[in-house]
């Protein structure tokens, strides 16, 4: 005979289809004499009827759209990291010769006039365009101050060894490229610090390979022997986008700090800023390099076919500060580092994307 | 023609994203299913399944092939429900902020409409209450009623899942019920035969 304890253990096994024929005939003889068990069975039945009646409850679509998008972002990441890509191709029209010379000295000068040790990324901001022969660059120079992370007290001394260099635009870059071997003198002009000779020298020779400004990831402006002076970076961005990889021969001498700094942290991705030789397209304002967009931000954007265009395939858009702040968090919260300075960031902010085939050098270098 | 669910695997395994996307859409209600009812709430549901299917991608190289993936994937989100519980213990004594128990229409209603008016509404009713009576279990209870009842998983896939031997499944399956019970004889008004349902019990009986 069975206890009512047991009764229930059975009527729970009955309902699933598991008793024998022997102990589903125990069973049934104990609730013919069992009211109590008789209702249990009864509630058993009822409960088991609300409980299917539930039933399974349809997973929301943005459960596997989310699942995937996280997959494929991480997949793009690790795929993409560390690898070198040169910003800038042949052709570009801001760029030339005697701009990035003269970038690479005022780079130079400013940075260390500056004072900047060259820890983080320091995407100091755009050369003056000075490097492009207009007189304004001094102008760029107080404004990418602030854009100095580190920029403090370096920014404030910035602009003004900026302005001497500034003024000569065209003077500068002669100097130095024969000058190489003599990096003080240039740099004398416009820096405080003693350092800069050394870090003319790589400017010079930096400059001479530039047309592309480059991915100076980790900063070494592979002409420029970075280690003389490791030379910190003054004011070039560059936008080491991924992988700060080796590939900046190009880089700008400056950058090799800065560069450096954002190319450790970019690791998988975009980063920096813009570098600037010259004045990139989407002006001077701070700007996130991308290979790829990533989901997570596609909608925080304007959509793609109202971007600009670049002969070379490379696409930009500009955006506000706030905007590019919600892109850098987007970004972050999926694991990609963005590499973008500290704030304050100079506005019009661009977000650019570039074009999708493999990174090559630029050989314009005479 | 149809891809085995091993197949499926061995490509995802491969690095086949869409693979594996096949492997969550066949998964997603179950798993989805029971972080909901664990957690009880819908926000916590859907990170703790996302996380779930995340861990299962990354965990890919190390699947053997021991159990199915539909089950290793379900054994992946008991686990976590269980921990994420564990957590929320210790965090807060409260409910969370979307809790099931908040809403009036929390979920799709069954398209089996079977009976009057009445009898659906008294239905829902009934839906509701075990509804909250499962939210009140402890967990082990819970667990298993959902994957029983609400699933409909067998008891041997639920002793797979759980790692656990039949006889373990069986009575902890029947404790359950009987621990639902109480709480809704408790809550009231489940057990109590309403008018419109004496009839239609005394012929179903």
């Amino acid at each position: 005979m069975l206890s009512c304890e047991e009764a229930w253990v059975q009527m729970s096994q009955a309902l699933d289809g598991l008793l024998s024929a022997q102990e589903q005939a125990e069973l049934e003889e104990h609730l013919a004499h069992c009211p109590e068990c008789s209702s249990d069975y009864q509630a058993l039945v009822r409960m088991e009827e609300a409980l299917g009646d539930l039933g399974e409850t349809p997973a929301p679509p943005e459960l596997s759209a989310r699942v995937m998008a996280r997959i494929r972002a991480e997949a793009g990441t690790r795929r993409k990291a560390r690898r070198p890509i040169p910003l800038w191709r042949g052709g570009r029209r801001w760029q030339s010769l005697a701009g990035l010379a003269a970038c690479a000295l005022l780079c130079v000068g400013l940075y260390y006039g500056a004072g900047l040790g060259g820890t983080e990324r320091d995407t100091v901001t755009e050369l003056p365009e000075a490097v492009q022969t207009q007189p304004e660059t001094s102008a760029d120079l107080p404004e990418s101050a602030p854009e100095e992370p580190e920029g403090d007290p370096a920014g404030a001394d910035r602009p003004a060894p900026a302005q001497a260099p500034a003024s000569e635009p065209e003077q500068e870059p002669v100097r130095s490229v024969p000058e190489e071997a003599s990096p003080a003198s240039p740099n004398s002009d416009v820096s405080t610090s003693g350092e800069s000779g050394q870090a003319v020298s790589p400017a010079a020779e930096g400059t001479r390979d530039l047309p592309e400004p480059a991915e100076a990831d980790a900063g070494e402006p592979e002409t420029a022997p970075p280690e003389g002076g490791e030379t910190p970076a003054p004011a070039v961005q560059s936008a080491p986008p991924e992988g700060l990889g080796a590939g900046s021969d190009q880089a700008l001498a400056e950058e090799p700090e800065e560069a450096a700094a954002a190319g450790e942290t970019a690791g998988d991705q975009e980063g920096a800023m813009v570098s600037a030789a010259a004045v990139p397209p989407w002006g001077s304002g701070t700007a996130l390099v991308l290979e790829e967009l990533p989901e997570q931000v596609q909608g925080l954007l304007p959509a793609q076919e109202n971007w600009t265009q670049e002969e070379d395939g490379t696409r930009w858009c500009t955006v506000t500060a706030e905007e590019l702040k919600a892109v850098q968090a987007a970004l972050e919260a999926a694991g990609i580092d963005t590499a973008l300075p500290e704030l304050p960031w100079s506005e019009p902010c661009a977000v650019v994307l570039l074009p999708e085939e493999t990174p090559q050098q630029d050989s314009e270098n005479p | 023609m149809a891809v085995t669910e091993r197949e499926l695997v061995l490509q995802a395994q491969k690095g086949d994203q869409e693979a594996f996307e096949q492997l969550v859409l066949a998964s997603q209600d179950r798993v989805y299913t029971l972080c909901l009812r664990m957690t009880g709430d819908r926000e916590d549901a859907l990170d703790l399944a996302q996380e779930t299917f995340l861990n299962a991608w990354r965990g890919l190289p190390s699947f053997q092939g021991n159990s199915s993936f539909a089950t290793w994937v379900y054994r992946l989100a008991s686990n976590a429900c269980i921990d994420f519980l564990r957590r929320r213990k210790r965090r807060q004594q409260g409910e969370s902020s979307h809790s099931l128990d908040d809403e009036e229409t929390p979920l799709p209603e069954p398209v089996d409409p079977r009976g009057t008016p009445e009898e659906e509404l008294e239905r829902r009713e009934l839906r509701r209450a075990v509804e909250r009576g499962l939210q009140a279990l402890p967990e082990r209870h819970r667990q298993v009623l959902v994957m029983r009842e609400l699933s409909g998983l067998s008891y041997q896939e639920i002793a797979a899942v759980l790692e656990l031997d039949l006889g373990t499944v069986k009575s902890r399956i029947a404790r359950a019920r009987l621990a639902l019970k109480k709480i809704l004889i408790q809550e009231g008004n489940f057990f109590a035969p309403s008018p419109s349902k004496k009839a239609e019990e005394t012929k179903r009986r």
